[in-house]
């Protein structure tokens, strides 16, 4: 297991060094200069060349990415262009926010999908099937933005159970933190739960057909716990697999859905950002989007190892 | 016989057993009327071809046919004087494991890959016996030493990709006696293993069978293992029972047709060099069954009258046969 988790480790370090290349990239690749959007309007060139020089843009390439790097790896990823913070405070500020809608979304999707897939695949053909594939692929048609809204329009607006809008901090009050993050989880899990429902149904329907399960029904297993202990930890594999994926989604679908429901995470952040083409900013929301996404991936395969012991040993 | 003396009740007893399935959107019957019964210490082989509904009939003895593509459409199965059929699932599950206990035929997949051997048969004694969680463990490595597997306890911890073809049939073997049930019945437990390996499984099996006193209900297509093994013979053919007899009766005076032609298609030794002979044609299909006779299409001996479905009759008290021309054919045993 502890070789597992090294030689995964070490797979990452080449797969960071790309991500470092793409996204140091996005200064070279972005049309338009910083420096001409920082000196405002009616700037004249000389200014102009002064914050190139102050930002150091006119430095070779590579001197530049090394600098970069070397802050990075520090922990520093550069300052705002506009506002000046440093761009890892304001991550900071922001992360709680974000990862708390992504776990969430996460928890709300398994909640969903794992009954839900319990049941399509053990009444395979039968209308509690029909029905859960039915809502699974309405789930994955729905856009979140849509969702989004119908959810508040009844809960907020009608039914006035829960708030439309707004942020309160968990360490500040955990009951109105979760009132406040409800909405957006089932928002933003929703398409999470469609596709892993799908993908549980499929894997278990395929493990119930082993032989294995025919001799734990035969050693007088529960009927459950055949299920619950037999087959969901085979069935487990391909799920574990699509749930890693779905982190990345999350991430992405957290920009749109911290801006219906006025949620102050990365994803604000990230828009704010591209709007002012503030480029530190950017390449520090990358960054952090980019390991965070490895972290999970690492934290599948070690899942893998766990509930397939061939893999172990392999 | 056996070291132990068969008591007088049966261990298992099984009257008139029909199993259906779905195929083709309507209800087939691929198991018809089947009836035996096994003593304990005693072991009963079940002899046919795929499809002739050996493996069903057995499954469904264990209740192990799933709706809603199967169902048992009527019949009798008293596990020592307990109504199986009358039993509610949960009823059923407590016995399944624990009285009546099963081994399959492809020791590869039979066993869950992602727990310990030892964990696994432990499920089936927490199960069954409500011991404490050590206590199971210990039960497991007793039954994995009992099966002859070498360092048990340790091999207890292993997953069942470590173990061979063969080792995996001991611990699936020490599953299903680790509660010392009253009928094993084993499913071509035989077939996926070497051949090398196939004796030292009959060897454990008939072992366990006299250690513990089981009944055995042996499944398998290879009269030869049947002549190891069996005390008795069920011959099944098309879903139906064909001939029973004592196992030295059988093998000496075959009384139906289709036994015979099992018998001569064996290798035997002595006869090298020579072309086996085989039974022409292919087993009926449950969609497609001959109106009489089943074995009638592919028999050397029909003749016009066999188009009539023939009963199951002694012809000499403990050997049945369904055969209308039994009385007037004098068939042979293995060449």
């Amino acid at each position: 297991m502890i070789l597992l988790l090294g030689r995964r480790l070490l797979l990452m370090v080449p797969i960071l060094l790309v991500v470092s290349f793409l996204v140091f990239g996005l200064v070279v690749a972005v049309p338009g200069d910083p420096a001409i959007t920082l000196a405002g309007d009616n700037a004249t060139p000389e200014r102009i060349a002064e914050i190139r020089g102050q930002l150091g843009l006119d430095d070779p390439l590579a001197q530049q990415y090394g600098r970069w790097v070397g802050g990075v790896v520090q922990g520093d990823l550069g300052a705002s262009l506009f506002s000046g913070r440093p761009v890892a405070t304001s991550i900071a500020e922001r992360m709680p926010v974000t990862i708390g809608l992504a776990t969430l979304s996460m928890i709300v999707a398994l909640l969903i999908s794992i009954p839900a897939g319990i049941i399509a695949a053990t009444k395979r053909g039968r209308w509690p099937d029909r029905v859960a594939t039915f809502l699974a692929s309405a789930g994955l048609a729905m856009p979140s933005f849509f969702l989004g809204l119908v959810l508040v329009l009844v809960f907020s607006l009608q039914l006035g159970w829960l708030p439309a809008t707004g942020y309160v901090p968990f360490e500040v009050d955990p009951v109105l933190w979760l009132k406040h993050m409800i909405l957006p989880a089932i928002t933003l899990g929703a398409a999470a739960a469609a596709e892993t429902t799908r993908q549980l149904r499929s894997s278990l329907s395929d493990v119930l057909q082993q032989d294995y399960i025919r001799t734990a029904r035969a050693k007088g297993t529960r009927a459950g716990s055949v299920i619950v202990h037999h087959a969901l930890k085979n069935a487990a594999v391909p799920v574990v697999t699509v749930l890693g994926f779905q982190v990345a989604f999350l991430l992405g679908g957290s920009v749109i859905v911290e801006q219906i429901f006025a949620l102050p995470g990365l994803g604000g952040l990230a828009i704010r950002a591209v709007i002012d083409r503030d480029i530190p900013v950017i390449q520090g929301v990358v960054v952090f989007a980019a390991v965070l996404v490895m972290v999970v991936n690492l934290a599948v395969d070690l899942l893998y190892g766990w509930l397939n012991p061939k893999i172990r040993t392999a | 016989m056996t070291a132990i003396a068969a008591p007088a009740t049966l261990a298992l007893d099984v009257e008139d057993l029909s199993v259906e399935f779905v195929a083709d959107r309507r209800w087939v019957r691929v198991v018809d009327g089947v009836s035996f019964s096994v003593r304990r210490g005693e072991t009963l082989a079940v002899v046919g071809e795929s499809g002739s509904g050996k493996s069903v009939t057995n499954l469904a003895v264990m209740g192990l046919i799933n709706a809603p593509q199967g169902r048992i459409t009527s019949g009798r199965v008293l596990l020592e004087g307990t109504d199986l059929r009358a039993l509610e699932r949960r009823a059923l599950e407590d016995v399944r494991g624990n009285r009546i206990a099963m081994v399959f035929q492809e020791p590869m997949t039979s066993l869950n890959p992602a727990y310990r051997v030892g964990d696994q048969i432990a499920e089936v004694v927490r199960r069954h016996r409500g011991v404490s969680r050590s206590a199971a463990r210990a039960r497991a490595v007793e039954a994995l030493d009992h099966v002859g597997i070498p360092q048990a306890s340790s091999r207890a911890r292993a997953y069942p990709h470590e173990f061979s073809g063969g080792m995996r049939q001991r611990v699936m073997i020490a599953m299903a006696i680790a509660c010392e049930p009253a009928v094993l019945v084993a499913d071509e437990p035989t077939t996926a293993l070497d051949v090398t390996i196939q004796a030292q499984a009959l060897d454990l099996l008939r072992q366990m069978r006299d250690d513990l006193g089981m009944a055995l209900v042996f499944i398998t297509h290879d009269l030869a293992v049947v002549a190891d093994i069996a005390d008795r013979v069920m011959v099944m053919y098309g879903g139906q029972a064909v001939e029973t007899a004592e196992v030295h009766e059988l093998f000496a005076h075959p009384r139906h047709p289709y036994t015979e032609g099992l018998m001569r298609s064996m290798p035997q030794v002595g006869l090298r060099g020579r072309r086996l002979a085989s039974i022409p044609g292919q087993p009926p299909r449950p969609t497609a069954l001959p109106p009489g006779c089943r074995f009638a299409p592919r028999c050397p001996y029909a003749l016009p009258k066999c188009d009539v479905p023939p009963p199951l009759v002694d012809v000499v008290p403990g050997h049945a046969t369904r055969c209308v021309r039994a009385d007037e054919l004098v068939l042979r045993g293995p060449r």
